[in-house]
């Protein structure tokens, strides 16, 4: 792609590939990272989207194997620096005492959780769209957003 | 969670950071030469490079720039006015009398052929999963050899990464389709080409 369609990209959906990367890795810098080497691969890629949607879930999908090859090269597979992450993100975002809380919840999760339940539930995203973007299927889709949501809620209720 | 998400954006600094870089990278250079099948094959490859292609090894002021070489015997030359976006249109093939393929079955057994060495892959890929043989040559250049499918039906993928060059170039030999060949899919997806 030329660099400025790719910039266009960037432009349109850089926030909301980062919160995308943030919520599968769990830190602000890795997030960071992720974005730009997903971006840089684009240059190299030739792409024609057919419409915005298909390519906002094209760069989703990218985001995701990048996430997930960095996960698997780190070892971070099981352990998010969540300490890390939630003081990256409190330091730079803002949040609130109440945002700490559902972020932490959330990161709480395990990723192969928490990254469908994003999706879903922030970005909107049926479960056949989850589907293609983290190349499974719709049912398992279906079933990591139910069974993240009920440790949520399992969570929650403890806390209670 | 929206709202809390909402919250999370990338610094303004960052994203400037970015979009420079993303604004002066040069794309890598990606060049695919698919499939090559044996010699025969490999010569009509080389009769159906388009006429552009044909004219720029004819050219006599065209300068050749950088000339790499890759596992299988071809010879790949880049030339000095390779501005234009479509790579293949600056690039030629030569070395149809050193091309072999990288694969080689006798009996049965599978052998991956290069650098002097005999590896047998028969066990080591097979219709879903590849063997990927890395190796480094002397100038830098980089290979990356993906073999997969079965005695009957197998290819090979050769990725080359010159050094000081921020080029790639992929030789494909009797891949097929991704369908037909769930190794290559595979390839492609740990590779992030998927």
């Amino acid at each position: 792609m030329k660099n400025d369609d790719v910039i266009g990209l960037f432009d349109a959906y850089a926030d909301d590939l980062y919160r995308f990367a943030v919520s599968y890795v769990g830190t602000k810098h890795d997030a960071e990272d992720i974005v730009q080497d997903v971006f840089v691969k684009l240059l190299s890629k030739h792409v024609l989207f057919f419409d915005k949607k298909s390519e906002k879930s094209y760069l989703m999908s990218m985001i995701a194997n990048q996430c997930k090859d960095f996960l698997k090269a780190s070892a971070r597979k099981t352990s998010v620096d969540l300490e890390s992450a939630e003081w990256q993100l409190v330091g730079s975002d803002e949040f609130s005492e109440r945002d700490r809380d559902v972020f932490d919840e959330l990161m709480r999760l395990d990723h192969t959780y928490r990254t469908p339940i994003f999706l879903h539930y922030y970005e909107g995203y049926s479960y056949k769209e989850i589907s293609k973007i983290l190349k499974i299927s719709e049912s398992a889709a279906a079933m990591r957003i139910k069974r993240g949501k009920e440790q949520l809620r399992f969570r929650l209720e403890e806390e209670t | 969670m929206k709202e809390t998400f909402d919250k999370i954006v990338m610094d303004e600094e960052k994203k400037a950071e970015m979009r420079y870089a993303l604004s002066t990278k040069k794309a890598k250079r990606k060049v695919w030469l698919a499939p090559v099948l044996g010699l025969a094959a490999a010569a009509i490859l080389l009769m159906a490079i388009p006429t552009t292609r044909t004219a720029i090894v004819s050219a006599a002021e065209r300068l050749l720039r950088t000339q790499y070489n890759s596992k299988s015997g071809l010879q790949l030359n880049f030339y000095a006015d390779d501005e234009t976006e479509d790579p293949n249109e600056n690039v030629s093939v030569n070395g149809m009398d050193t091309f072999k393929d990288l694969i080689e079955v006798k009996g049965d057994r599978m052998y991956l052929v290069v650098d002097n060495q005999l590896i047998d892959v028969t066990d080591l890929c097979s219709e879903d999963d590849y063997y990927l043989y890395e190796c480094t040559d002397a100038d830098g250049t980089r290979h990356m050899i993906y073999v997969g499918g079965t005695l009957e039906n197998h290819g090979w993928l050769e990725y080359i990464y010159p050094a000081n060059d921020d080029s790639m170039i992929c030789i494909t030999s009797n891949v097929g389709s991704q369908v037909q060949q769930p190794w290559k899919a595979k390839v492609y997806t740990d590779r992030g080409e998927a």
